[in-house]
């Protein structure tokens, strides 16, 4: 478990993307390697602040992904059963998760909206959290799943110290992640205020070592002629 | 006529990077359009799974909606009040020529005139949606004949009429049939006005008050029966006088009707209202004021008399005035000179030519968004939200016209950041069942747009009286640089040193500049290899970044040029000739883009 611990929330943010960025071109996404988003949603679609319109205001009309390859849960399904085992085909046909990106809530449970966990209510988080994991856990292939989970704001500071200081327990579902060998934490200043100052400097003289994972910061164009030239192996967490 | 935002198969554009004018504000948005209309992206994405099927890169440029002329009197030679045998034809010409001006909507305004024209001319102009052809005809605005006498302005007094007789009726047997009418402009302290207006409104046509004498009383009252505008506030009214502020007043007056707002016309051409007047007008009522051309016949024309209405003007820059008799062949002596005094100055026979009062202007649309925005130091958002979204809120089109919003028509100019016009955009109708829109989607004007390479030169003729010199000057626009190499074929001796120029030149041009017009004098010309101090060249702008080369005028006469290019006269930038400039205000090669 890597914890980064950047000054502010833009840091962190631009920290949470050079890694995301790198992820992706590592995994040489292709026509027959597809890159995919998965994520559940709990308000209505038309919402101004349902999570179709933050993904889309934040993330996708930014960017040439092709709809084919977005796939949100819709909270509001019928038959949520069904829902929940066509997305579990879906993961399945795409080769499972290579990478997850998620948020806590400031109790503690996995939220996958991270400004928006206050509109979800929270029996839903919980509920949604509890059997997302454990129905998911198999698609965690511990060896080939990375798991970047971002925290920032004083607010997400004790449910931040209960995940990595305290011990694995329901209450606080995302201390799961202890156990998972590849996860990432990205936090801000005000996060770790409920840590230890041990903690805190533990990790810090880390940053040169965990730097390595978003610098050299990779291009699309330079991987190909990166590819023949080098033969040294990219720091891999 | 337009398709439904739903029509399956039809093409998807996407207008990237771009400013867009939503909600009042300009906004880094992408513009996407279906079918004629403004498409929601977002439903697209996740309903749909579609993407965009041609993307259009804006070049950092503004998308605005497009402008909407709620006045004007004709234009390029063809005056609507004009009761010709094919009006139709009079009008689609002005349609065509005005979305250069990023005018994409407009109604057709008529002066004071007979019954016999109204009823000839009114049922001719139909309302009509724009396309390629043109911009879209939204209604006609009859600007009288039921206007005061006092303040009739260019309108021909022997037409003024009044309808104390029999109200409504009276107008019906003025005007004729009404179904194309949009606007009526109507002096309110007339005799029985408020039925009239009262009976106007509840067919929806809007009503203005303008040409008259009325005081705030009246004013108020005409707004109580319906009425919701004002044509070109401050002209042809009372000025405003601060016990009685007159139709001034209703900018402010707390006497209107609750949520209603107030619409005013004004002519932004720097003449018909001082700058001063109208920050006054804008800061008092920012959210009522409609940019309004009140152009005439002589718009898109030169300097000297055309005919408006039942009246000849005379056009003098940008400036238009009612004209007088012409002089006298024999001199001021067998005239004699005129013993009343005219207090304002209106047209006399006895008085010597010309006149001064104003006759409609001759400024175009964007010309006035561009001194609007500059005489009121406003936003950008405002000064194009008061050519488009507010005349659209008067004719109760918001939703359609006059904004970006999704669903609204895709009508939409593409500006530069000095607001000057490069396309105007109006969608055409889809042919049903057809998978490929039939029209074709690309801009119904565009502005020459002169790329850094290659670079488009323009050579004006000219006779050169020099023996020695064939007289060779060719019009044409030649590409650079293949031709700067060397010189010219067609028997002339010419050369231009590439040295010089070549190179030079393509470190000048932007992207956005427009043309460059290389000439020089016959004093340079000795087979043209000689360094030539006296090379002349202009550069036209069509968007931020100006140059200005020197420019040696003896041989080519800017009128000239300008008549050769047919470029407007504001988007010409002239510079000092060579050996007369002044530090720090020229910009010789290299030394830096104005």
């Amino acid at each position: 478990m890597k914890l980064i611990i950047l000054e502010h929330y833009s840091q962190a943010s631009e920290w949470a993307a050079k890694y995301i960025r790198n992820r992706i071109i590592q995994f040489n996404p292709g026509p027959e390697k597809y890159f995919t988003l998965g994520l559940p949603t709990g308000l209505p679609r038309d919402h101004p602040e349902s999570y179709h319109s933050f993904m889309w205001n934040n993330f996708f009309k930014h960017i040439d992904i092709h709809p084919e390859n977005t796939h949100i849960l819709d909270g509001n399904a019928v038959d949520l059963q069904a829902e929940c085992d066509a997305f579990e085909e879906k993961i399945k046909a795409a080769g499972g998760i290579e990478l997850f990106v998620g948020g806590i809530g400031p109790d503690g449970h996995i939220a996958f909206n991270e400004p928006g966990s206050s509109l979800v209510s929270r029996t839903r988080v919980k509920t949604l959290a509890m059997d997302t994991i454990l129905a998911n856990a198999r698609f965690f292939d511990g060896e080939l799943t990375k798991v970047m989970i971002l925290i920032t704001g004083a607010h997400k500071a004790f449910a931040l110290y209960k995940a990595i200081e305290e011990g694995v327990n329901h209450m606080w579902t995302v201390s799961a992640f202890q156990q998972h060998p590849r996860t990432v934490f990205v936090c801000d200043e005000d996060a770790t205020l409920e840590l230890k100052v041990k903690t805190v400097k533990y990790f810090k003289g880390l940053m040169l070592v965990h730097n390595k994972l978003v610098d050299p910061l990779y291009s699309i164009k330079e991987k190909e002629t990166e590819k023949s030239q080098s033969s040294k192996k990219p720091y891999s967490d | 006529m337009r398709g439904e935002q739903g029509a399956a198969g039809a093409r998807v554009l996407q207008f990237t990077n771009c400013r867009i004018l939503r909600g009042g504000k300009l906004l880094r948005e992408d513009l996407w359009v279906r079918g004629g209309r403004i498409l929601d992206p977002e439903k697209l994405f996740f309903e749909e799974r579609r993407v965009a099927d041609e993307r259009r890169d804006c070049g950092g440029r503004i998308l605005a909606p497009g402008f909407i002329d709620v006045q004007i009197n004709g234009g390029f030679g063809v005056d609507f009040s004009q009761a010709t045998e094919d009006v139709g034809s009079g009008v689609a010409l002005v349609a065509r020529r005005i979305l250069s001006h990023g005018v994409t909507s407009f109604c057709p305004t008529l002066v004071t005139s007979p019954p016999e024209v109204y009823h000839k001319v009114v049922p001719q102009i139909p309302v009509k949606s724009g396309g390629p052809h043109g911009a879209g005809v939204l209604g006609l605005h009859l600007e009288g004949p039921f206007i005061s006498r006092e303040k009739r302005g260019a309108h021909p007094e022997a037409h003024l009429r009044s309808f104390e007789a029999d109200a409504f009726q009276d107008l019906l047997a003025t005007y004729g049939p009404l179904d194309n009418v949009r606007i009526v402009t109507l002096a309110p302290e007339l005799g029985r006005s408020h039925e009239v207006i009262r009976a106007l409104t509840a067919r929806g046509i809007c009503v203005s008050l303008g040409h008259s004498v009325a005081d705030l009383r009246a004013a108020e009252d005409a707004v109580w029966s319906g009425a919701t505008f004002i044509t070109h506030l401050f002209n042809a009214m009372l000025p405003f006088h601060h016990r009685d502020p007159g139709i001034v007043g209703l900018l402010t007056s707390d006497r209107l009707p609750a949520g209603r707002c107030i619409f005013y016309g004004m002519i932004a051409d720097g003449t018909h209202t001082n700058p001063a007047a109208l920050r006054i007008a804008h800061r008092a009522h920012p959210q009522g004021l409609v940019l309004v051309t009140d152009a005439i016949p002589a718009l898109g024309l030169g300097n000297g008399r055309h005919t408006l209405g039942q009246q000849e003007v005379e056009v003098d820059g940008l400036t238009a005035y009612v004209a007088g008799e012409r002089p006298d062949p024999l001199g001021p002596r067998s005239q004699p000179a005129c013993q009343v005094a005219h207090d304002p100055p209106r047209a006399c026979p006895l008085c010597s030519q010309g006149t001064k009062t104003l006759s409609g202007s001759i400024a175009p649309m964007d010309v006035c968004v561009r001194h609007f925005l500059q005489a009121t130091g406003c936003s950008m958002e405002s000064a194009l939200e008061a050519a488009s979204l507010h005349p659209a809120q008067l004719l109760g089109l918001e939703k359609s016209k006059g904004t970006l919003d999704f669903g609204a028509d895709a009508d939409f100019v593409v500006l530069d950041d000095s607001l000057h016009v490069q396309a105007t955009y109006i969608s055409g109708p889809v042919l049903a069942g057809c998978g490929d829109p039939a029209w074709c989607w690309r801009a119904v004007w565009e502005a020459p747009v002169c790329p850094a390479h290659p670079i488009s030169v323009i050579l004006p003729s000219s006779v050169s009286p020099w023996p020695w010199h064939t007289p060779m000057w060719q019009t044409r626009a030649v590409r650079l640089p293949e031709q700067l190499r060397g010189g010219w074929a067609s028997g002339a001796l010419l050369a231009l040193r590439t040295a010089t120029v070549g190179s030079d030149v393509r470190d000048w041009c932007s992207p956005t500049s427009g043309v460059i017009v290389l000439t020089f004098s016959p004093f340079e010309f000795w087979g043209g290899w000689l360094p030539s101090p006296l090379l002349t060249g202009a550069v036209l702008g069509t968007g931020g970044t100006r140059l200005a080369l020197p420019l040696f005028s003896s041989l080519c006469c800017k009128a000239q040029l300008r008549k050769c290019l047919q470029v407007q006269r504001d988007r010409m930038v002239w510079a000092p000739p060579v050996g007369r400039e002044q530090p720090g205000k020229n910009h010789l090669p290299g030394q830096g883009l104005a």
